[in-house]
């Protein structure tokens, strides 16, 4: 809740009904419908002191810059920082992997190596695990979806668009916040990461970042999508 | 912001207009506020209060509204 906006509402509530009040008691109509229509104004911004959550949201930013600088330094330790982010599924287990190599095969939690070469493979499993698969395998229902997702429950962007074939997914995110726009320059930003689990859950596939560019305020991902052969 | 400057906009002028009937002012500040809503999206998630505030204003207006009707066919 923000006190600044309850505390307004409250105002310009009480002060409306109040002067609605003089204006039954002078019997004056329009005085009575100019402060009723204060009442709902302010009852308006009350429900929005309830809906900010900006504190909160600060937090987490800070939180996630903290990580993402600490995930960088080991990515770099482990010469990692041209690795393109994976999502791939073994067995039961979801990895978001990072390495120079396509070979995904013994991959544990954590820092490792496979055929001495280094990777970074982080379990997500049990995340967003309330996504279900699509029915419809096309880039307009994994639009609708991601859209919904990634403009209301993890407000990202204003807009999303999907281009959508069979080997890749084109993500564009159009009005991009401007507070997570510094996380872009990390090889591992917490947009990508989030991006790939939710992609991951919506089409059961496994993904490779591709590329990803940002223009003013839109970001551009391009996902191949792995064939299970290939990691497996 | 938006809903805050037509809200503002909308009273002077019925004020000015010697406008007395309550509801048109009440009735044009919820329709304004659905506006707003539809293309501002001011909650991203509105929660509870946000629902109830939404329904609260749906029940206003759709009370408002049948009033008029109704007087309308009594004529």
């Amino acid at each position: 809740m923000d006190l600044k906006y309850f505390v307004l509402g409250l105002n310009i509530t009480l002060i409306s009904a109040l002067l609605a009040l003089y204006g039954l008691l002078i019997n004056s109509s329009s005085l009575v419908g100019l402060f009723a229509s204060n009442v709902i104004l302010g009852l308006v911004i009350i429900a929005i002191s309830f809906s900010t959550k900006e504190g909160l949201s600060n937090v987490l930013l800070n939180y996630s810059n903290i990580l993402t600088r600490y995930a960088t330094l080991t990515i770099e330790e482990f010469e990692l920082l041209e690795a393109m982010p994976a999502l791939v599924k073994k067995d039961d287990k979801i990895f978001l992997v990072l390495t120079n190599s396509k070979d995904f095969n013994h991959l544990e939690a954590g820092l490792g190596f496979n055929k001495n070469l280094p990777y970074l493979a982080i379990p997500v499993d049990d995340l967003m695990n309330d996504i279900e698969k699509l029915n419809e395998d096309s880039g307009h229902a994994i639009e609708a979806e991601l859209g919904e997702l990634l403009t209301e429950e993890f407000p990202v962007s204003k807009r999303v668009r999907v281009e959508y074939s069979n080997k890749t997914i084109k993500i564009s995110l159009v009005e991009i916040d401007k507070r997570i726009l510094d996380f872009y320059k990390y090889p591992l930003d917490p947009v990508t990461f989030l991006m790939m689990i939710i992609l991951n859950r919506l089409t059961d596939k496994n993904l490779l970042l591709k590329n990803k560019s940002i223009n003013i305020d839109q970001a551009t991902y391009e996902f191949e999508v792995l064939e299970r052969d290939e990691t497996s | 912001m938006t809903y805050v400057i037509l809200t503002s906009i909308l009273n002077a002028s019925l004020f000015l207009l010697n406008e007395t009937r309550v509801d048109a002012y009440v009735s044009v500040n919820i329709l304004i506020f659905y506006i707003t809503y539809a293309i501002v999206k001011p909650f991203r998630n509105p929660g509870l209060p946000g629902r109830i505030l939404q329904i609260v204003l749906l029940l206003i207006f759709a009370i408002m509204i049948s009033y008029r009707v109704l007087e309308v066919l009594s004529k």
